[in-house]
């Protein structure tokens, strides 16, 4: 049994977590990871129950090991697959979007481990307080839904505050990022972008060459002006309209919330990735090969063990 | 007495003019965004000893007031 808190809490060998990632992250993925010794998790997005269900299905036949199930708290179905994931007895749900304390003590009736993304200490405390068994701080260098705080900034704060182990994610792809974060006080990572390159990952073809061909300054943040939910992408031609009308005077928050509905679907399934939201992280810029699940772990993880080892938070 | 408190923790940690609070302001129209409506529950739990989870039934201080007041009341 590993002394590792986060592979003893989750039964997975090796701590590092596979990001939920609407319309992208799905069985066949997350068992990848999953059987590689990770957490391969599939992302509930703002599917359907009956989806959800049928991925869930599906995973349980691809893998024997610990999966999880990321939640959308904003999505209109979250409430009916908040049910779904107690019902099916998901082994760990990690949540995003909101606060999920409504739902943990049915999640942990059902003996499932109870993970929720913050992006503040405050949120941190509030998930643990609801009864969280680890937090995953994610700093704004991720792709997608984003808070303020850099991950360098969050991790040690989100680790002071609370007793339970501290997940880090944003910006980490490498063995590099991973040893960062373990000295910042986090037990594991979890990753996401670098997941996108993944051969196993089914994401349009266009968007996996998009992540591969980004570099260090290709990605932006919408959304930011009215309080609204803050989205890290690649600039394209989306990106360009969408900052274009959330800046004009005519801007209304009603407005640019309906801008990007379908945007990511576009992209990640209809592979308009000129038109559509192409969703990556600041560590865009280091993804440039095609690697299998297996090999994005392992090579994470020695690189890690190999900056630590001798210390005491060698994972 | 709760608007008071509620006030005083606010005065700690917002920039605004607390003065002009009332139970019908909204925490969006503060420049309040989702995290730092977490940041003020938690500040607000720990001055009442309450469990207040954030959400759209909690827009305005009135409703924020509303709900301690609803979650001491059952503690009673």
């Amino acid at each position: 049994m590993s002394s590792n808190p986060i592979c003893r809490l989750t039964g997975i060998e090796k701590p590092v977590f596979q990001g939920g990632m609407a319309w992208i992250s799905e069985a066949n993925l997350a068992a990848a990871v999953s059987n590689a010794g990770g957490l391969g998790i599939i992302s509930a997005g703002n599917a359907p129950e009956s989806c959800v269900s049928q991925q869930i299905d599906l995973i349980r036949t691809l893998t024997d090991r610990p999966f999880g199930v990321n939640l959308m708290l904003q999505s209109p179905s979250a409430e009916a697959v908040a049910h779904l994931l107690a019902k099916k007895r998901v082994p760990v749900i990690t949540t995003g979007a909101g606060s999920a304390g409504k739902f943990i003590p049915e999640w942990k009736e059902a003996g499932c481990v109870v993970i929720p993304v913050v992006a503040s200490v405050a949120m941190a405390k509030m998930a643990v307080r609801s009864g969280a068994d680890a937090v995953i701080a994610e700093g704004g260098e991720s792709g997608g839904h984003i808070g303020e705080l850099t991950t360098m900034a969050l991790v040690p704060q989100v680790c002071d505050a609370v007793d339970v182990p501290v997940i880090a994610a944003g910006g980490i792809a490498d063995g590099r990022g991973m040893a960062a974060a373990m000295c910042l006080g986090a037990r594991g990572v979890q990753m996401g972008t670098v997941f996108l390159s993944a051969q196993e990952c089914r994401v349009h073809e266009n968007y996996k060459q998009a992540v591969l061909s980004a570099g260090d300054i290709s990605t932006v943040v919408t959304g930011r002006r009215f309080q609204a939910s803050s989205c890290r992408c690649i600039k394209n031609s989306f990106t360009r309209e969408f900052l274009r009308r959330e800046y004009s005077p005519e801007a209304t928050p009603e407005k640019i919330a309906s801008l990007g509905v379908g945007a990511l679907r576009t992209a990640a399934v209809d592979g308009d990735v000129k038109n559509g939201c192409v969703l990556a992280g600041q560590i865009s810029g280091m993804v440039n090969s095609r690697r299998t699940a297996a090999e994005i772990i392992d090579s994470t993880l020695s690189g890690c063990r190999e900056l630590l080892k001798g210390t005491e938070i060698c994972p | 007495m709760e608007l008071e408190k509620i006030k005083e923790i606010m005065a700690e940690t917002v920039d605004f003019d607390v003065e002009t609070l009332t139970e019908e302001t909204r925490f969006d129209s503060m420049g309040l965004d989702s995290l730092d409506v977490v940041d003020l529950l938690m500040r607000v739990d720990e001055t009442f000893g309450t469990q207040t989870q954030p959400g759209p039934h909690l827009a305005t201080v009135g409703d924020l007031i509303e709900s301690i007041r609803a979650q001491q009341n059952n503690e009673q």
